[in-house]
């Protein structure tokens, strides 16, 4: 056994800001969705965020710089850093798929919401998802990808052994020398 | 203010606090938030707004039929309006107050648009409507340069609120008539606004009053939903 270091400090940091900003933007989300369903289901009350719509639209749009930003700044470090170098060696052949995918639905679901929200002064972004509506079921199946990803993403991580989550918490994995 | 607009003010606002009390309970408050989303949301909205930038419209093809053309009121349905005594009335910092018939209104140029109406609640409507151009109403009062929003006041107690420059842009409107005849009682008879590039709860109907002002105030604006709320 040694120790590796997998993650830098800006990756983890990024990681778990992340964590914070995508449940408060999936359960300001459900509130949001409630007070007008697209489908023939509403979430559970006790799952949306603010208690009502006011609230939750607040805590929607305040999320949402922080889910951007946090989002521009990993991404931006990733490639600036030469992170995306180490991908190959790190990851296996469906992380390397998984990873940037879920950044591209995490891009998508950016534009879909700035689609809803601003549909007079980016009509043209509205106009691209189907108008107001279609932007709306963009926005809501790119959160269940978002959800789905993140279930699956967990249920490897801790397939993968504590020392996964141990090195996204400290940096430092416990690896065995020769790592797969 | 004439005696019975006063009258109908004074009765109906007090009411619709007390019913707004009760019917809405603790949870209709804003949150630690909502300072923080005065500058982020509200900010970048009115940042995002362009005052030539048109709202889509749409052919006719594409209208919601009428009878779908969904109602959101606050309180009554359809409150009563004693339409021969009817007058718009402007007050606050303007350089002409007064009170104004529905014919001095229907003398301005009237424009007619198929705009999407956007409600809070996430839904969404094309709707037809038509009506003098808010621009060309406010030539006539003159607002003051200090002017910055105009709080209206409405038959069934609701109080909105926009901001003046949004309400130069040329598809804000004082609506009087929807799908080629006049506002039907429920969507606001017989004066209310249509502003396409503002959520739904800025579309006041049954406006009988306006008071431009320095600061803001709207119900709904009060419970923490955007003060901007530009789409």
């Amino acid at each position: 056994m040694s120790l590796r270091y997998d993650h830098p400090l800006p990756i983890r940091l990024t990681h778990w800001i992340h964590v914070v900003a995508l449940a408060i933007m999936v359960f300001s989300g459900f509130q949001i969705y409630n007070a007008s369903p697209l489908f023939d289901f509403r979430f559970p009350r006790a799952l949306g965020l603010g208690g009502w719509l006011a609230a939750g639209m607040q805590w929607h749009f305040a999320g949402m710089w922080l889910f951007f930003l946090n989002g521009f700044a990993y991404v931006a470090y990733w490639l600036l850093s030469g992170q995306f170098r180490t991908h190959r060696a790190k990851y296996n052949l469906a992380q390397r798929i998984a990873y940037p995918l879920i950044i591209l639905i995490a891009v998508v679901e950016i534009l879909s919401g700035l689609a809803i929200y601003k549909s007079v002064q980016l009509s043209w972004l509205t106009a691209l998802f189907g108008g107001h509506d279609g932007a709306r079921y963009w926005h809501f199946y790119g959160m269940v990808a978002l959800i789905l990803f993140t279930i699956g993403h967990l249920v490897m991580a801790l397939r993968a052994g504590w020392s996964t989550i141990v090195a996204m918490v400290t940096g430092w994995r416990d690896a065995p020398t020769a790592s797969r | 203010m004439n005696a019975l607009n006063r009258r109908r003010f004074l009765a109906a606002v007090p009411g619709a606090l007390a019913l707004a009390g009760c019917q809405y309970p603790q949870r209709y408050q804003k949150t630690f938030l909502t300072p923080l989303n005065a500058v982020l949301n509200d900010r970048f909205s009115e940042w995002m707004f362009s005052p030539e930038r048109l709202a889509p419209e749409f052919p006719d093809s594409e209208l919601v039929p009428e009878s779908e053309f969904r109602l959101n009121s606050f309180r009554d349905k359809e409150p009563p309006v004693d339409m021969a005594s009817w007058r718009l009335e402007v007050c606050g910092l303007v350089d002409s107050p007064g009170r104004f018939t529905l014919d001095e209104i229907k003398a301005l140029p009237k424009r007619n648009q198929n705009t999407r109406l956007v409600c809070v609640e996430g839904f969404q409507l094309v709707i037809n409507s038509a009506g003098a151009r808010l621009h060309d109403f406010l030539g006539l009062v003159g607002p003051r340069p200090d002017a910055r929003w105009i709080n209206v006041d409405c038959a069934d107690g609701y109080y909105g609120t926009i901001d003046v420059r949004s309400a130069y842009h040329p598809q804000s409107l004082l609506a009087y008539e929807m799908y080629g005849h006049p506002l039907t009682p429920p969507h606001g008879a017989p004066l209310r606004f249509i502003i396409p590039t503002k959520l739904g709860y800025k579309s006041s109907k049954w406006i009988f009053r306006m008071e431009f002002s320095s600061e803001p105030r709207g119900f709904w604006e009060e419970q923490g939903y955007p003060q901007f709320a530009g789409i």
